[in-house]
């Protein structure tokens, strides 16, 4: 994950606040979303108003309640990602995922059109041929088995067969179009798992409406689900 | 029909450029049997258009995008077939009310049992974004993608919030 730390905020009270509680504020990349980290472990990830609101509550909680809340946020973020399936009870375990506190905020349907349309025309095809041109991240992928076929549709600007390009955060939210928002991952029945929980989460917002809710990320940019 | 003959005969050659083909057509004798189970399973008759483009390529997978199969099959791990595509959706939503065809990295291509039509929904959200007068339109769209074109109507302001 390339990230930068944010070292400016407008008080110097948290700043100092941040520092006596082990917090550091991350921005991905330009994605507009910020990564908390506590314990060196990504906890939070926030848009602005949402981090803005956590920020304002660590000046007011009292320190008990505050790291109260602070290891409630370090124990979600270690526990395994595991989807019960309603219908049958089963349990499917998406290895290496991890979860994290989330604010989900309902976009306007017009604009998720919008940067959907943007996303098939541009970033797509974008991200794929980026990760064929990066010497290092070719590296991995021919590591994980991607062979040379595979590389030229990429390089196409194509997913290769059997793949496909997600994003962490749902442009539908306010994840956005950059590549540090997107994940390569194969269309397993695990994946099919994954995206009906996350329907389960978010579909009965309305536009403006949010959700606090936890989320599970992969923090890559390429995942074959591992049994 | 005609628009989507073309647009397989552009993906057929396309792969071409890869070494891979296309599926061949499901066989005229194998039509009634999947006809018979289609309706048992999901309790309404087959669409015609969706036998045609399965007589022409059976399943179809490029760019993302995966067109499910008559059969059950699984390739490098990945399972094609519609009838095990489906069993899959509905168990892990609980919900009986879609037929799946496709899947898109964004989009899940569906035919609503209730409003008998044809939709493609957003992969997190599930919120209709597209609404097809019938298959041909929703598979033409899909092959459309496999290729990477797009409609160029209302492009691209992405700061509009």
């Amino acid at each position: 994950m390339i990230t930068q730390k944010i070292s400016k905020f407008a008080s110097r009270e948290i700043a100092e606040k941040l520092e006596q509680l082990g917090l550091k504020i991350m921005e991905r990349d330009g994605t507009g979303l910020f990564y908390v980290e506590y314990k060196s472990k990504t906890v939070m990830v926030a848009d602005d108003k949402f981090l803005d609101n956590f920020l304002e509550d660590i000046t007011k909680k009292e320190d008990q309640e505050l790291k109260a809340y602070l290891d409630e946020l370090s124990a979600l973020s270690e526990k395994e990602v595991v989807i019960t399936i309603k219908s049958t009870g089963e349990i499917v375990e998406l290895k290496d995922f991890e979860w994290v506190r989330f604010k989900y905020v309902k976009r306007s349907k017009g604009l998720v059109k919008k940067l959907r349309k943007s996303f098939n025309k541009t970033h797509q095809p974008d991200f794929l041929k980026d990760l064929v041109n990066n010497a290092e991240k070719k590296a991995k992928l021919t590591e994980l088995g991607f062979t040379e076929s595979m590389f030229k549709r990429m390089a196409a600007g194509e997913a290769p067969k059997g793949w496909q390009v997600n994003h962490r955060f749902p442009l539908d939210d306010s994840g956005g179009n950059d590549p540090g928002n997107f994940i390569l991952i194969k269309y397993l029945s695990d994946h099919k798992a994954l995206t009906a929980y996350q329907n389960s989460m978010c579909k009965s917002l309305n536009e403006g409406q949010s959700k606090i809710l936890d989320w599970a990320v992969y923090d890559d940019y390429v995942y074959l689900i591992k049994k | 029909m005609a628009n989507i003959l073309e647009l397989i005969l552009k993906i057929k050659t396309d792969e071409l450029k890869y070494s891979s083909s296309i599926p061949d057509g499901i066989k005229n004798e194998d039509i009634d049997t999947l006809k018979e189970k289609f309706k048992s399973k999901f309790k309404v008759d087959i669409d015609d258009q969706l036998v045609n483009f399965l007589r022409t390529c059976d399943g179809l997978s490029k760019n993302g995008y995966i067109v499910y199969s008559s059969y059950d099959h699984i390739k490098d791990e990945v399972e094609y077939g519609l009838f095990k595509n489906n069993e899959l959706w509905q168990k892990y939503t609980g919900e009986v009310q879609y037929i799946y065809f496709a899947e898109g990295s964004q989009d899940l291509f569906a035919f609503d049992s209730k409003s008998l039509k044809y939709e493609l929904h957003d992969r997190y959200s599930f919120d209709v974004h597209e609404t097809f007068q019938d298959f041909d339109e929703m598979i033409q769209y899909i092959l459309n993608g496999m290729l990477g074109i797009y409609d160029d109507d209302d492009d691209d302001d992405e700061n509009d919030n």
